[in-house]
């Protein structure tokens, strides 16, 4: 949406920001102050399904002067410095994580924070010398990166392989209880330890991560990669410029049937979309010299090469029971033959033509975009009426092992992520064996990508991101709170009702 | 053909053995335990109860993969339906599935040698030992003298049989875990736990479940012949700590 310059005062002027949210804010206000049409040469069409909520670029921004995600080597630095800041390669455990975080505030990303800090495990594990007194550091460089980026977009990724540092970076999420860094085990049960899963599962259960992804298939789809952000899959040493998602229960509400969805709306809408994103990346490569202005290009912790896009959907669910309705029955996407049928008809239509799109700057990916399952942060009214990603909507989950069989084929639509969550009661946190094989089982039926938590936490997974429910209350009063990620938790928890997942016994 | 009576069946449980497996809750119990929270099981039939024929079981079982590791059969009493769990277990042992049975050890042991056979893993639940059983295990049942009961006075009472068929599967390396339920005035606890911590002074990587009795969302009827029989905490944690003395290396609580 184009922003006015009332909107720069009323930042200026808000009670319930702090200073770096308010910069940060004025920042993507000043983006949207052009209209895109000029700008980026958006049509009035590709407008119209921006303005009818169809196609909803989550606030990116027209005037784009960085990629959004980025998925910097940080081994780069590991073996050679940093030029550019100054700082030699590290020789030990306390210079490594002293030069991480100096980083870390030079990695940009849409949210200004960066949304990938590493494989943290491999970075450290070299740096291993006494457990006790590396204990204390990798705790202490935890809890700074908590309390300095604030905002849990930031994922740190550990495994598959079991390593002292891995071990040491799980003790220290189970004691600080922190929303971030968001946490990702890359999980192959050939090469993952069995004690090194069930303490991730253990961890994942009191304080919702590490999440588990299936290490096998992102290689296989994506290659060298890493998990950033909520649960995305980019390319390792590269990113995603953009990501537009479409709304499809919004979508389907305008289809009289699922004839008229599949033959005429969707490839519309989703045309514009894509059109929309090549016009994006061109902008960030061509005219924002953010490739030719950055050390991270070009020092090698990113390469321009190894960018992507993301073309993403929300609200399956939504769509699908829009279908079922129209088709006079009494059913919903979770716990019906027909929903998933359905489901699966818009998937491949989308995946189709999202494949047979070429775009420029992305030959990483084979010149196309990647589709993913967006799951929130958004707080317009129209996500009320979009379930996040294909999953089910809350309320209408079918008991667990149907649930997992009813979503596993979803997941393969998604190379750039996806991922579904479950909420367990406190009997499990004595039995992660058990939870280690309900995700072996996911994995092995097609999962990419899994999380658990316990209900009764007070750190709980909203969609792909981590918010205190605590934060949240202080926010429902109007309370000034650390974290700008504690805004979407709130929105999506009173669009989606998120915190009443149902419990799995 | 041989069926199954099944009470209940959980598709995911992680509390009956290790990992995630399907849980089959049979209908039907030789004994009668006062305390026991699964009493609508005990009769060998009842309504609603539905008859599964092997295929069936398997067919649901199936089902239920990648996800589970194995299956636990619980009752009620599995050892009493040995014959058709012994034909189960072949066929889900195929499946590259573990079978685990849940147990209170009353049991013939000559009788059940397949379904032992077939058994990788027991859960056994040790009731007690002496005279007391007769009123913790088998009010009605002895009294019935039904043919499930042949016997059981000599046999568990006197012999101490369910002790025997303890070791034995110690032995032969099928037991997975232990249970006690601690409950006042019916057996000698001390007794019971030096007995336990013999058995399984060569076993030191099997643990010991010591459970305090409770009678929350007991019926009525039970609640009252359990008056003055629920111990203490403090008395808990005394035979937990005695267990532990007595060199059973892992003891866990529960209560
Ligand atoms: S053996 Fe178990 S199921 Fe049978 S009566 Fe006793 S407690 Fe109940």
């Amino acid at each position: 949406m184009e922003s006015t310059i009332q909107d720069v005062l009323s930042i200026v002027k808000s009670p319930n920001m702090t200073v770096q949210q308010k910069l940060i804010g004025l920042g993507n206000t000043s983006e949207r102050l052009f209209s895109p049409i000029e700008l980026l040469g958006y049509t009035e069409e590709e407008m119209s399904y921006l303005n009818n909520q169809m196609i909803c670029d989550l606030n990116e921004g027209y005037a784009l002067y960085r990629p959004r995600y980025i998925v910097p080597d940080y081994g780069v630095f590991i073996e050679k410095g940093c030029e550019f800041l100054e700082i030699d390669p590290p020789k030990d455990l306390d210079e490594c994580l002293d030069g991480l975080l100096i980083l870390y505030t030079h990695v940009p990303s849409i949210t200004s924070f960066p949304v990938f800090i590493g494989h943290l495990d491999r970075l450290m594990e070299p740096f291993m010398r006494d457990e006790t007194e590396d204990y204390v550091k990798i705790k202490r460089f935890l809890n700074h990166i908590d309390k300095t980026i604030t905002d849990s977009f930031c994922h740190a990724d550990i495994g598959p392989y079991e390593t002292t540092a891995g071990k040491l970076i799980l003790k220290a999420v189970m004691e600080l209880k922190n929303p971030t860094p968001n946490m990702t085990i890359r999980y192959d049960k050939d090469k993952t330890s069995r004690s090194f899963a069930e303490l991730a599962a253990k961890s994942c259960l009191l304080v919702s991560k590490p999440s588990f992804s299936n290490d096998v298939s992102y290689n296989k789809d994506v290659g060298d990669h890493a998990l950033c952000s909520c649960y995305n899959a980019l390319p390792f040493a590269g990113g995603a410029y953009t990501l537009l998602r479409l709304r499809l229960g919004t979508i389907a509400r305008a289809a009289a049937s699922l004839e008229v969805l599949l033959k005429e709306l969707l490839p519309e809408v989703a045309g514009h979309m894509l059109s929309m994103m090549d016009k994006r990346i061109k902008f960030i490569v061509e005219e924002s010299n953010f490739f030719e202005s950055s050390f991270l290009q070009e020092e090698g912790f990113i390469d321009k090469d190894n960018f992507t896009a993301m073309f993403a959907i929300i609200g399956l669910a939504d769509a699908v029971n829009a279908m079922l309705i129209a088709e006079g029955l009494d059913e919903t996407f979770g716990q019906s033959a027909r929903g998933d049928i359905i489901g699966h008809q818009i998937m491949q239509l989308l995946e189709k033509l999202v494949n047979s799109h070429k775009g420029q700057y992305v030959e990483r990916t084979g010149g196309h975009y990647l589709l993913h399952a967006q799951v929130g942060a958004a707080l317009h009214e129209e996500d009320t009426m979009n379930t996040p990603a294909h999953r089910v909507k809350v309320g209408q989950e079918p008991i667990l092992i149907d649930h997992l069989k009813h979503s596993a084929p979803f997941h393969q639509y998604f190379p750039s992520g996806t991922g579904d969550l479950f909420a367990f009661d406190q009997t499990y946190v004595d039995h992660p064996d058990a939870v280690v094989d309900i995700i072996d089982g996911a994995f092995s039926s097609g999962y990419r990508y899994i999380t658990t938590y316990m209900k009764n936490t007070d750190l709980i997974r909203v969609t792909g991101y981590l918010v205190k429910k605590s934060e949240v209350e202080k926010l429902r009063k109007n309370q000034v709170v650390l974290r700008d990620t504690t805004v979407f938790g709130m929105g999506t928890d009173d669009n989606n009702q998120v915190f009443d997942r149902k419990l799995r016994q | 053909m041989l069926t199954l009576p099944v009470h209940r069946i959980i598709p995911f449980s992680n509390v009956e053995g290790i990992g995630n497996r399907t849980s089959i809750f049979v209908q039907g119990c030789n004994a009668n335990c006062l305390y026991c929270h699964n009493s609508e099981t005990i009769p060998m039939t009842a309504e609603g109860i539905r008859n599964y024929t092997v295929q069936e079981l398997l067919d649901l079982i199936k089902g239920n993969m990648p996800f589970i590791r194995g299956i636990t059969v619980s009752g009620g009493e599995a050892t009493i339906y040995h014959e058709f769990l012994t034909e189960l277990f072949r066929d889900v042992h195929k499946l590259g599935l573990t079978c685990y049975v849940d147990t209170n050890g009353f049991f013939d042991r000559q009788k059940i040698q397949s379904l032992i056979a077939e058994t990788d893993k027991f859960l056994y639940d040790v009731k007690g030992i002496g005279e007391g059983l007769k009123r913790l295990c088998f009010t009605d049942v002895l009294l019935n003298n039904d043919h499930r009961a042949k016997g059981f006075q000599q046999r568990f009472i006197e012999t101490e049989e369910h002790m025997l068929n303890l070791e034995h599967l110690l032995t032969e390396g099928r037991i997975e875990e232990l249970r006690l339920v601690h409950i006042k005035g019916l057996y000698d606890e001390k007794a019971v736990v030096r007995r336990i911590a013999e058995s399984l002074s060569a076993y030191s990587e099997i643990p010991l479940k010591l459970i305090r009795m409770h009678v929350r969302g007991l019926p009525k009827e039970r609640i009252q012949f359990l008056k003055g029989t629920v111990p203490k905490v403090s008395e808990f944690d005394a035979l937990a700590k005695y267990a532990k003395s007595m060199g059973i290396a892992k003891v866990l609580t529960i209560g």
